[in-house]
């Protein structure tokens, strides 16, 4: 089935969300000569909902993920993120092998991976585990189910230059998951990979989403991709970055992103996300 | 990107040409129809991951042999020496300063004499002493001040180009000031080295602060490590290769500032510097001529042993070729 008609852009009632930003603003600089990079911004994000960000540059993507990681604060409104699994609602990371009291919120995945140069790829994964104080053994133990797990087995103790682009990112993903966040920020982790090694990821990402169940926030700005993904689309207007429109993407799991259902909801979100961007025209 | 018209749920049959469009214009089979539904012969993500890893794999060329690599450095070096050793003997051969210059094969034999004198190890082990005394002097200024610098934006705009404007200076400069303050005394070429040689050190140490990727920084803070663990598993491992650039660099001042204290402080006749100021007034030239081989000897053993820390620390780092 395709589901392809907007919906509002705040959740339904239900299970309270693992994050939720209220009338959120964010400029940089001051007041007269700042730039608003975010307006106004009102979204819920179920837990374990797989929601993918669209919008063309500008539209304040990597601000918003800031924000939601505790690294930035809004100008105005409020964000607040869901400690973990701690709630219990709907056990997001209940599969997850560690079980810390102390996990980080959020974890992150940048476009470039991010890896630590002077660390081997199993130590780069260890890390978050050593910044919490877990074990050698038992960190030793995790980051090998890890690596085998995004398909890394053997390749721990290369350093990440040696890796390729979609190896590196698969490394990045397994240290994201040893901070067992419950929270997955994504700023467009796979825009610099070719579309072999992309598609790939696609499978691995959402085979790894449903196994453990964990929230994920996936900015892109391939349209195609979000489809391909997400549990939902959220549109952003770029200069400043506002909801522009919410699309659920109601098709059945696991996905391919050349099928044509696929195809006709992204031809949809493209329209609507070229309107958005001529508006811009001088 | 490809804009489709939309479709309905149920069109499976769609065309070839739409089905396998890609958004990012990638080639694609496009001979089958119906590919929208995975296909029996598709492999598994295990599989295709292994390959495209394997495909990414067979790129690594293996390093040369060590004993290949070694002469293909050492062979350049011998001849450069050769054409040195042919200068001076021609230069002997044509009479130039017949009082003063002797062949080069005197002053080898001085050189293995001295070699066998415990009066030349001891001055090497006094000028070695000094070294390591100033040297160690000289990274704890050079790293204290430097990251302070780096992290304190008010003794930037105060003393950030004054440090960099240090570093041109000769380090003979500061004789006058060293002597000065403390007289002859070891502790005159000690503030020479540092004076001369921190700079370099400090310079290593902002630029390495500086230059940490952003993204590191973020992606350090997203995974937990805040303050001192921040600096610890973040800004200082990725400000290292920069910061061994500054002590490399750092070392070769403070050498500089070493020899040219111990040539005119004239602290102790026994280190290098000084045998070979005793050498120069009795007008021995095989001797000072092997005792400047010596220093030179010494110093570029010191840089040799810099340059092979840093080619492996950058080798790891992913920041030379191959």
């Amino acid at each position: 089935m395709t589901a392809v008609t907007p919906a509002p852009t705040t959740w339904p009632a239900g299970p309270a969300p693992s994050i939720r930003l209220s009338g959120v603003s964010k400029r940089h600089g001051d007041a007269t000569s700042g730039v608003v990079a975010l307006q106004d911004i009102s979204l819920d994000v179920a837990p374990g909902e797989f929601v993918c960000l669209v919008g063309a540059s500008g539209c304040g993507k990597t601000t918003l993920l800031n924000l939601v990681a505790g690294l930035d604060r809004p100008s105005v409104g409020t964000v607040e993120v869901a400690t973990a699994a701690a709630d219990g609602s709907g056990a997001p990371t209940a599969k997850a092998p560690v079980r810390q009291s102390g996990g980080t919120a959020s974890a992150m995945l940048f476009q470039d991976s991010a890896l630590f140069p002077w660390l081997t790829v199993a130590a780069n994964v260890e890390l978050p585990l050593r910044l919490r104080s877990v074990g050698k053994t038992e960190r030793r133990a995790v980051a090998d189910d890890l690596l085998d797990r995004v398909h890394l087995g053997g390749f721990g103790s290369k350093r990440p230059h040696e890796l390729s682009g979609g190896m590196r990112q698969r490394a990045a993903l397994a240290r994201a998951l040893a901070q067992d966040a419950g929270l997955l920020l994504m700023d467009e982790p796979f825009g610099a990979l070719d579309a072999i090694t992309r598609d790939l990821l696609h499978d691995e990402l959402e085979s790894l989403w449903m196994d453990r169940g964990f929230t994920v926030l996936f900015v892109t700005h391939n349209v195609r991709e979000a489809a391909r993904l997400g549990d939902r689309i959220v549109l952003l207007t770029s200069r400043p970055g506002r909801v522009a429109a919410s699309f659920p993407v109601g098709l059945d799991r696991p996905r391919r992103i050349d099928s044509a259902e696929i195809a006709g909801l992204a031809a949809m979100v493209t329209d609507q996300l070229r309107s958005e961007v001529g508006r811009h025209a001088r | 990107m490809p804009v489709e018209p939309p479709m309905t749920a149920d069109e499976h049959d769609v065309p070839a040409s739409m089905a396998g469009a890609r958004p990012d214009g990638g080639s694609h089979a496009g001979s089958v129809p119906g590919r929208a539904s995975a296909g029996p012969a598709a492999p598994s993500l295990d599989q295709a991951l292994a390959g495209l890893d394997a495909l990414d794999e067979a790129g690594h060329r293996a390093r040369d042999r060590l004993s290949r690599r070694l002469w293909r450095a050492t062979w350049p070096k011998l001849i450069a020496f050769g054409i040195i050793l042919l200068v001076w003997q021609i230069a002997v051969w044509a009479h130039w300063r017949p009082y003063i210059l002797q062949t080069p094969s005197a002053v080898a034999r001085q050189l293995w004499e001295l070699l066998g004198t415990s009066l030349f190890w001891q001055a090497c082990w006094a000028t070695a002493q000094q070294a390591v005394v100033g040297y160690a002097l000289v990274i704890i200024v050079g790293g204290i001040v430097g990251t302070a610098v780096a992290r304190v934006a008010v003794l930037r705009a105060g003393i950030g180009s004054l440090i960099t404007g240090m570093q041109t200076m000769p380090s003979v400069l500061w004789y006058p000031l060293a002597f000065m303050v403390f007289g002859q005394n070891a502790k005159a070429i000690v503030l020479m080295m540092v004076l001369g040689a921190a700079p370099a050190v400090a310079n290593g140490f902002i630029s390495g602060i500086d230059q940490v990727p952003p993204v590191l920084l973020r992606a350090g803070r997203i995974l937990g490590a805040r303050g001192l663990s921040l600096e610890r598993h973040v800004v200082l491992p990725a400000a290292f290769p920069s910061v061994l650039g500054g002590l490399k660099q750092g070392w070769a001042f403070a050498w500089h500032a070493l020899m040219a204290g111990e040539f005119l402080i004239l602290v102790n006749p026994l280190s290098l510097g000084g045998r070979t100021v005793n050498a120069l007034t009795q007008n021995d030239f095989p001797v000072v001529v092997a005792m400047m081989i010596v220093i030179v000897f010494i110093g570029i053993m010191v840089d040799v042993a810099f340059t092979r820390v840093d080619t492996s620390v950058r080798r790891r780092y992913g920041l030379l070729d191959a």
